[in-house]
């Protein structure tokens, strides 16, 4: 309780927000935060994770069960895209997310980011044409895969 | 694994394309969808909201195609008279057809079912393709696909993969 009020009012006042700031983006009075910072009252679950989620740093710092302010989502988040495009970036954003578990927030984050970087591709020198998807056995580049590949 | 409704979400809010379903069926019975790359704009038959999972298989593909913009000769080979066209043209948007949708499918199997997981899978043990559509929540064909592409990823990677090994047979 006593390492939460600390951190609450480390972090608030790293980023230059007013208790009634914070109170308005976690949907609580100004006294309520002030109340959490005197070590008065406690937030609840829901509010806690919305303080953790704003400064972005991870529970169990603001809990005071450890020194690392980062979240291992937020770790990911601020690596760079190795990629070179777009279509590349999404294949490996799903295998990581996929991998470490990641939440869809941070997934689409991550998409966002490398949208941001690459923009959707666009037809390059040539005009693109509408490209149809058809059930059944009238669509090429599928010849390459029968039934018998199954086998 | 991304469900259909993150797909959706992915499209509409990542990618800024706009999905619209009309009855395509009364139009031409096997069309499922188009996506036309330059406007970013996805067309999905409207009986695709009735079969969540051909609904997440074709529209993956359908984005497929808008990160890879078709080049010219799709209308021609739809077109009824493609096959009044001589053999050397017909051949020849053909092979520009069948590679864009390679491209487009590749890319749709691997975003849905990522190596790492249908690694996971596959070391769980051989199970037949329904399986294993089952778990990645596709359809066979689809399924199909991406265990092709698998093998030849590994082909390329120097490790040879048959599917009998892989999948059972029914």
């Amino acid at each position: 309780m006593k390492i939460f009020s600390h951190r609450l009012k480390e972090l608030r006042k790293e980023k230059g927000i007013t208790q009634e700031d914070l109170g308005k983006i976690v949907s609580v009075g100004k006294s309520t935060i002030s109340q959490y910072e005197s070590r008065i009252s406690r937030p609840d679950h829901e509010i806690f994770n919305m303080i953790a989620d704003y400064f972005n740093v991870s529970t169990d710092y603001l809990y005071g069960r450890t020194d690392i302010r980062e979240t291992p989502e937020r770790k990911i988040l601020d690596l760079p895209l190795q990629e070179n495009t777009l279509v590349d970036a999404l294949l490996r954003i799903t295998s990581i997310v996929a991998e470490y578990g990641l939440s869809k927030t941070t997934m689409f984050h991550m998409m966002k980011k490398a949208v941001e970087k690459f923009g959707v591709p666009m037809a390059d020198g040539y005009e693109t044409e509408p490209a149809a998807h058809l059930s059944g056995p009238n669509m090429p580049g599928t010849g390459a895969f029968k039934e018998d590949d199954e086998n | 694994m991304l469900s259909l409704e993150d797909l959706i979400d992915m499209a509409i809010n990542v990618l800024v394309i706009t999905i619209k379903y009309e009855d395509l069926h009364s139009k031409r019975p096997t069309l499922d969808g188009y996506a036309d790359a330059g406007n970013r704009l996805i067309v999905l038959d409207i009986s695709l909201r009735d079969n969540p999972r051909h609904h997440k298989c074709v529209l993956a593909e359908e984005i497929g195609h808008i990160l890879f913009p078709p080049r010219p000769g799709h209308l021609a080979y739809h077109m009824q008279g493609y096959y009044q066209l001589d053999s050397y043209d017909r051949s020849s948007i053909k092979a520009v057809v069948s590679q864009d949708e390679r491209k487009a499918i590749q890319w749709a199997t691997i975003f849905l079912i990522p190596d790492i997981e249908l690694d996971k899978s596959i070391a769980d043990g051989k199970k037949t393709i329904y399986e294993f559509a089952e778990i990645f929540e596709v359809e066979k064909w689809f399924m199909l696909f991406r265990l092709n592409f698998y093998k030849r990823q590994n082909r390329q990677n120097g490790r040879k993969t048959k599917l009998k090994d892989i999948v059972i047979r029914k």
